[in-house]
């Protein structure tokens, strides 16, 4: 019984537990807030055009889901493009703030990917009859619940290569939210290709939306923050007070702390609503969806290091799908 | 004509009651419009319908009656034309910002009309001018003051070059700085560009003047529709639903038996009437101080510095102390640190420098469990501080987290939905309460922790009159029959002279002066914050030869005697 509950708070809830807290944290100082608040800043992402950073997000989560990172070609190049968008990141000059920010969102990935594969794809190894190495054996109950209840080292390899691809998509995704201003998004997503007055892209309500949603998370992480810090005010506390062997104590502690937190989404639903709504008149009270075929004002033309840029982003696309159609990127010994 | 309105109603789809009710109006070409009355009175409502996104947005509601605007009827032509016809600006700047910078944002609704690229150009040019906001056209609007912002939205709206400017209660949720800025634009609109203002407003002192007409609005009626110096005569129309006259003529009708053909509207006529009436004259006796004789100090400020996260200083060097008993008002433009500074009070913030007391504990050694006991913090906006889904759990949450056992967690909700006349309402869910009832629970949540110190984030703004009065007769309450002491953060001057034994002020982190009232309102500092005193008090300096401080109309009237 002691084993069980150690086990279950050890790998199921210190991890999940732990990250909580930090993003808890994370609302409560603000840098939720400010990470997605648009900086300018001079640097060669930032001023890149929409179209060439969306098309090389684009290329960077195709490449990621097509490639075998079990394989060493796939690996590789995999870690190429790792490298690319660590590179790109390092270039755009973010603030410690941000870069801060973005790893504590970044690095549960690969964490939370090892340890649940340690146990999935262990348990899919066994069925078949595959031979694994245990390094952990969990109470039998986890046994019951789970079909499962030993933590194995190929698993967990196989966790961290699959984490990869998610690692990359991710990265790349949140780079482009964050270094391209929110109206040139916009235009880069319903005029992806332009020819003369025609335009090719997401439909524009569509992008409307993407864009005023990536807008709104700042305000939204504000409102969480001062929700949470009314509750504070309260006496909602999450700091444990009890003693350290109090089992039964700290068991309560965390479904407080549950209970809590999901205390946060009520009001944040509510006032998120109320402002959607306010948003939607004011859209319309300014011929939002007036005319199919809208002016853009501003309007950037593809410059030379844009075209360098989207070319080398093609040339990776189509080796990448080459060395897939080749077999090169398959996984080692024809393993799902 | 420029807006003609026969005998509309208006129900909202899904909800029993009429929300318009046979409202008729004639509006001529440049008037100037002021549409008041109390909160949830159909103003917001009848712009919607005027402009037409009632019934074109929202559908399915019944509307009757006709309405015409410029010529059209707007349930007749499509939404987006109506928009260049007559437009509105909303009250929350936040709410009607779309894009990252101020020209971007301009520009959205001209580029929605698929306008040519030089014509939109011309058209943001001139409203940003309008508008006051060319100098700032490239800055990131998150970076923008509340008035900015505010001046922003209005630009954008000026762009879609309507006719008809409505403006729903533009200055309620601005600080005084910004509220200023934002009226003398709209006010300047009228000579920049031919056209017909709209503006609903509850706060009448400042606007009445500009008005050709005031329309009094409630239960979705017209009540009264005449020019300011004649509306007024009716004063007690407007102060029984909860909307407060000028306070310069409210004295002058609460003076006078009988009242002249025209009311006095501005600062100068009523000045000039009194005299008239009454001579230039010395106030009779010297007005008491509002501070308490106490030295007894309850919370104590030591040179204390904040600085946030990202670098930021919101608090320079801040000493002063509370006292036991007292009601004090904190004031100061946004931005000034006020919310930073009491937030060390509960402890969610720590100084960086210097000291904070509360009651003898020191916030950076205690935890924030021991002070929220002491201190009850309520927020500004009541739906960020309710969590549960009943008035009960709501109530009960605060003290439970305590550790306190259920029978004292019964008493005490049982006697603070007695004291805030909340009872019967325990089991109803909290979103579903009035805006008054739903404030007044914000409040009682924190009481039934029993606190000592009640802190209240500008808990008056945005509200009409009858609401202003109904919480700060609430906090006075709490204060002198409950013994609590009350730090108010406030933008309206009328609750300052009204309410409170003391006054702070606050400026770019520091305090500019600690004062009685009586002695704030004539401080210089007052004005290099862009604050201006309640007009009753700098109309006793025009009508009384020694400048008493007065304080209310009923002092004003004292003194006329």
């Amino acid at each position: 019984m002691i084993k069980f509950i150690v086990d279950f708070i050890i790998f199921f809830m210190l991890g999940p537990g732990i990250l909580i807290l930090l993003i808890y944290r994370l609302i409560l100082k603000g840098a939720l807030r400010r990470f997605f608040l648009y900086e300018r800043k001079d640097s060669f992402f930032h001023r890149l055009d929409p179209r060439a950073k969306i098309f090389w997000t684009f290329m960077v989560a195709f490449l990621a889901s097509i490639l075998e990172p079990r394989s060493p070609v796939g690996l590789a190049f995999m870690l190429i493009l790792l490298a690319w968008i660590v590179l790109m990141w390092y270039e755009s000059k973010p603030t410690r703030d941000k870069a801060l920010t973005a790893l504590i969102l970044l690095i549960p990935i690969p964490i939370n990917s090892v340890f649940y594969q340690s146990i999935v794809y262990g348990k899919l190894l066994a069925h078949q009859g595959t031979a694994t190495t245990v390094v952990y054996t969990l109470h039998p109950w986890f046994h019951w619940i789970f079909g499962y209840n030993k933590i194995t080292v190929e698993g967990a390899l196989y966790g961290l290569y699959q984490s990869l691809r998610v690692l990359i998509g991710s990265a790349s995704g949140l780079l482009l939210a964050v270094a391209t201003p929110p109206n040139a998004l916009l235009l880069g997503l319903t005029s992806f290709i332009r020819y003369k007055d025609k335009r090719f892209g997401l439909p524009y309500i569509l992008s409307f939306a993407t864009v005023i949603a990536i807008r709104l998370i700042p305000t939204i992480f504000e409102d969480a923050s001062t929700i949470i810090t009314a509750q504070r005010a309260r006496g909602l506390v999450l700091s444990y007070k009890g003693s350290r062997f109090d089992v039964i104590g700290a068991v309560k502690h965390v479904a407080r702390v549950i209970k809590y937190l999901t205390l946060v989404f009520v009001p944040l639903v509510i006032t998120s609503l109320r402002r959607g709504l306010n948003l939607a008149i004011a859209a319309d009270l300014r011929a939002f969806r007036a005319k199919p075929n809208r002016t853009y004002l501003i309007e950037r033309k593809f410059k030379r290091s844009d075209w360098i840029f989207t070319i080398i982003t093609l040339a990776f696309l189509l080796t990448g799908i080459i060395l897939a159609y080749l077999g090169l990127t398959a996984p080692p010994g024809g393993v799902i | 004509m420029s807006l003609q309105i026969e005998n509309l109603s208006y129900q909202y789809p899904k909800q029993e009651g009429w929300a318009l009710r046979n409202v008729s109006l004639k509006v001529e070409k440049g008037e100037f419009i002021v549409l008041t009355g109390p909160s949830g009175c159909g103003k917001t409502t009848l712009a919607l319908v005027i402009v037409g996104y009632i019934p074109h947005v929202i559908e399915r509601g019944k509307l009757r009656g006709r309405v015409v605007v410029e010529g059209v009827e707007p349930r007749k032509v499509e939404l987006h034309r109506m928009t260049q016809i007559v437009n509105v600006v909303l009250q929350n700047p936040e709410d009607q910002l779309f894009a990252l910078t101020v020209e971007e944002d301009v520009a959205f609704g001209p580029e929605n009309l698929a306008l040519p690229k030089e014509e939109i150009s011309r058209r943001i040019k001139k409203a940003m001018m309008d508008a006051g906001v060319w100098h700032i056209k490239d800055r990131e609007i998150f970076t923008l003051s509340g008035g900015q912002k505010q001046r922003t939205a209005i630009a954008g709206v000026l762009a879609m070059e309507p006719k008809i400017l409505i403006f729903d209660e533009p200055t309620s949720d601005l600080d005084p700085q910004g509220a200023q800025s934002v009226l003398k634009v709209i006010k300047d609109i009228q000579k920049k560009r031919d056209v017909t203002v709209i503006l609903i407003e509850h706060r009448l002192d400042e606007v009445s003047q500009y008005a050709d007409r005031i329309i009094l609005m409630d239960e979705g009626r017209i009540i009264l529709d005449e020019p300011p110096e004649k509306a007024y005569r009716k004063a007690t129309e407007f102060l029984k639903r909860g909307v407060r006259p000028p306070q310069v003529t409210e004295v002058v009708v609460k003076f006078s038996s009988e009242l002249p053909e025209k009311v006095p509207v501005t600062l100068e006529e009523a000045a000039k009437y009194l005299t008239s009436l009454r001579g230039k004259r010395k106030y009779p006796k010297p007005l008491p101080p509002k501070t308490l004789k106490t030295s007894d100090s309850i919370v104590r400020f030591e040179d204390v510095w904040v600085k946030y996260p990202d670098g930021t200083v919101a608090v320079k060097g801040v000493s002063f102390s509370v006292y036991r008993n007292e009601l004090l008002a904190i004031i100061g433009r946004n931005g000034s640190g006020k919310t930073t500074l009491t937030r060390l009070l509960i402890g969610v913030l720590k100084p960086w420098k210097g000291k904070v007391y509360v009651k003898d504990m020191d916030v950076s050694k205690v935890g924030l469990r021991d002070l929220v006991k002491v201190v009850g913090y309520v927020f500004q906006n009541p739906d960020h501080q309710l969590f549960t889904n009943t008035v009960w759990d709501e109530l009960s949450i605060g003290p439970r987290a305590m550790g306190l056992p259920p029978e004292e967690v019964e008493k005490r909700v049982r006697e603070v939905l007695e004291m805030l006349d909340l009872v019967g309402f325990e089991k109803r869910h909290p979103q579903a309460l009035s805006r008054g009832q739903k404030r007044r629970l914000a409040v009682a949540t924190v009481l039934t922790m029993r606190p000592e110190i009640l802190v209240l984030d500008e808990p008056t703004t945005g509200q009409d009159w009858g609401h202003v009065v109904e919480m700060m007769n609430l906090v006075r309450k709490l204060v002198d029959e409950w013994g609590l002491t009350a730090i108010v953060i406030t933008h309206d001057m009328r609750v300052v002279a009204e309410y409170a034994n003391r006054v702070v002020l606050m400026e770019d982190g520091k305090v500019l002066f600690e004062a009685d009232p009586r002695e704030a309102f004539n401080r210089p500092e007052l004005a290099e914050t862009s604050i201006s005193p309640p007009y009753i008090y700098r109309l006793a300096g025009e009508v009384f030869t020694d400048k008493p401080p007065v304080l209310t109309v009923e002092e004003f009237i004292e003194g006329l005697k």
